[in-house]
């Protein structure tokens, strides 16, 4: 028997490389625990039963750019707050400019719900979230939308009656009635003009999912907004639909008339059974706080959703967090080049404009630059470049395109495309509207660059689109089925972020009439 | 041929380690196939839907300025 039993210590914790191992007799195993970082909450994760084994649990996809440096981490048992294990990281020394592990913590940067890093939840954000929320209804209220809470900020108010702890969103539902998908995707283009009108930034997402965007002027770091997410929720055949993930039996009477809950003091409009859409969306044991809690969307449900509503807003995050930091290098050569094959005065589209420095260089050169990108890091940035205009376009919104071209049509002439380090890193859809676009606005007249990644990075991920890559036979076979041909102009290895990699030159046309002088010009 | 599709051309070469039934491959096909159809009919509706809603905003917006 011991008589005397010493303070238990945390057990150690090896950071490595791939994440972070517990030994098989850690009490960190089998519980929810927060990942602290030199002491700020980085992410929360469940340490798997490891058999009698060691556990093992990998440092979330959006911290692979950052593993460098040191930084001391610790497990703090999610129930209790007691720390569980202890060890420390260290990395390759970060070279200048990297942002390591202790730079993001020191920055208050967490990972959030989707596995994206944010700003760390705070009672500021959390009250400028409130004052969103209250703008976003009234509006909609006064627009004559049916409008409530739901997703996380309807758990948060019935379980809490405050905003969970981790959150870091509004969620509100924009209920639509017996409808069929089509007339949700008509509802949500309306629904996006009219708050557009009355001032609101809106990204969307997918045409059953919107974001009002709430931008901070008086804060001086970059990007700090906070955003109320709006999601269509429709009957559909008599099954209650509400991307991203519900769908299933829950009646009308169950969700109208609307019903009251209390979110920190105030009173907000409902579903009528609150629990019943609970136990739909989180499963029965809603009540249990899970922060490790995932979607877990069956593929059908998922696939329904996307092929009826589209997926928008991938790798957006990527993109603005790569400006953020600073990781944009432009290809200057491919400003040079377009240059060379075009004149003073002539209008140029850089579409995928990233912090816009070749927009500006060719505007130095006296071409009318329109700078093209669906990032607000980089539309920000391109906008504050003497010389050039802005102009924001998802490429995978496919609506979005099409009102683009409608617009370039009516202004009428020639016009030249620069598509820098862009289309390897566009899934095969997005990378089909680029060329929809490229077929209805080139003429014989127009120059189209594009530089792209030919070979696979040693380093692909798929969560990071810069690793992409696009073969020329690809390419060749997309395009064809847009009357679009190229030549190839170069092919240079680069040093990139991702790797050493291929870079291909082509010179994109089209086959409806130009295609002999392409040839002609290259030869 | 690139070394990814190499390995990928030598997995589909290995096959299953249970050989499964004529009947049964023929059924997985089909559902792959349905599905398939199924996709690009719900894509469809969505492409129907912006056009719709591109041709009509545009009207609404030339009627405007025809009464501006």
């Amino acid at each position: 028997m011991t008589l005397f039993r010493p303070r238990r210590r945390p057990a150690a914790l090896a950071a490595g490389r791939r994440g972070l191992r517990v030994r098989f007799d850690s009490p960190a195993i089998g519980r929810t625990v927060d990942v602290e970082i030199d002491g700020h909450r980085m992410w929360t994760t469940v340490v798997p039963e490891a058999d009698g084994r060691s556990a093992f649990a990998p440092w979330p996809g959006a911290l692979a750019n950052h593993l460098v440096g040191t930084a001391a981490i610790a497990l703090r048992d999610q129930r209790n707050g007691s720390v569980l294990a202890e060890g420390r990281f260290a990395g390759p020394v970060a070279r200048a400019g990297a942002v390591g592990l202790a730079e993001l913590a020191a920055a208050g940067q967490v990972v959030d719900k989707w596995g994206k890093l944010t700003d760390a939840p705070s009672d500021e954000l959390h009250g400028r979230l409130m004052s969103g929320m209250r703008t976003v209804l009234a509006d909609l209220a006064d627009l004559g939308y049916t409008a409530a809470v739901t997703g996380g900020t309807l758990l948060g108010a019935v379980r809490e009656g405050r905003i969970l702890a981790h959150d870091d969103d509004i969620d509100l539902l924009v209920y639509l009635g017996e409808v069929a998908p089509p007339d949700v995707s008509i509802a949500s283009y309306a629904l996006e003009r009219r708050l557009r009108e009355r001032g609101h930034e809106i990204i969307r997402h997918s045409d059953a999912h919107l974001q009002v965007i709430f931008a901070d002027a008086a804060t001086v770091r970059p990007a700090p907004t906070v955003h109320v997410d709006l999601f269509l929720g429709f009957h559909d055949r008599g099954v209650y639909n509400q991307p991203i993930a519900v769908r299933g039996r829950f009646a009308a009477e169950a969700l109208l008339p609307l019903g009251e809950a209390v979110l920190e003091g105030e009173t907000v409009p409902s579903v009528a059974d609150g629990d019943a859409w609970l136990a739909l969306c989180y499963g029965p044991s809603w009540r249990t706080p899970d922060p490790a809690f995932r979607f877990r969307t069956p593929s059908s449900t998922r696939r329904r959703f996307e092929n009826w509503f589209g997926v928008y807003d991938l790798n957006r995050d990527f993109w603005e967090q790569q400006l953020r930091l600073g990781r944009s290098h432009p290809w200057r050569a491919d400003a040079d080049r377009l240059l060379l094959q075009s004149s003073p005065g002539d209008r140029v589209i850089d579409l995928g404009c990233g912090d816009g420095a070749l927009a500006e260089s060719l505007a130095a050169a006296g071409r009318q630059v329109v700078a093209v990108d669906y990032t607000r890091a980089a539309l920000a940035a391109a906008s504050a470049r003497p010389g050039v205009s802005v102009q924001r376009l998802n490429l995978a919104d496919r609506r979005a395109v099409l009102d683009f071209i409608a617009d370039e049509l009516a202004l009428g002439g020639t016009r030249h495309f620069l598509l820098s380090n862009v289309l390897h890193t566009l899934t095969r859809d997005t990378r089909a509207n680029t060329l929809l676009l490229l077929r209805a606005l080139v003429d014989r007249e127009s120059t189209v660059l594009a530089t792209f990644a030919q070979n696979a990075s040693f380093v692909y991920d798929h969560h990071r689109p810069d690793t992409w890559h696009l073969p020329l036979k690809w390419l060749r076979a997309e395009a064809s089925v847009y009357d679009l041909d190229f030549t190839v102009e170069s092919r240079q290895l680069r040093r990139t972020a991702s790797g050493p990699r291929t870079i291909a030159s082509v010179r994109l046309y089209s086959t409806r009439g130009a295609a002999v002088v392409a040839r002609e010009e290259t030869r | 041929m690139n070394r990814f599709e190499a390995a990928l051309r030598k997995l589909r070469r290995r096959g299953p380690a249970v050989p499964e039934s004529a009947e049964i491959a023929r059924l997985r096909e089909e559902i792959g196939r349905l599905r398939a159809e199924i996709d690009e009919l719900r894509a469809d509706s969505h492409r129907i839907a912006e056009l719709y809603d591109l041709v009509f905003e545009r009207l609404r917006d030339d009627e405007r300025k025809s009464a501006e």
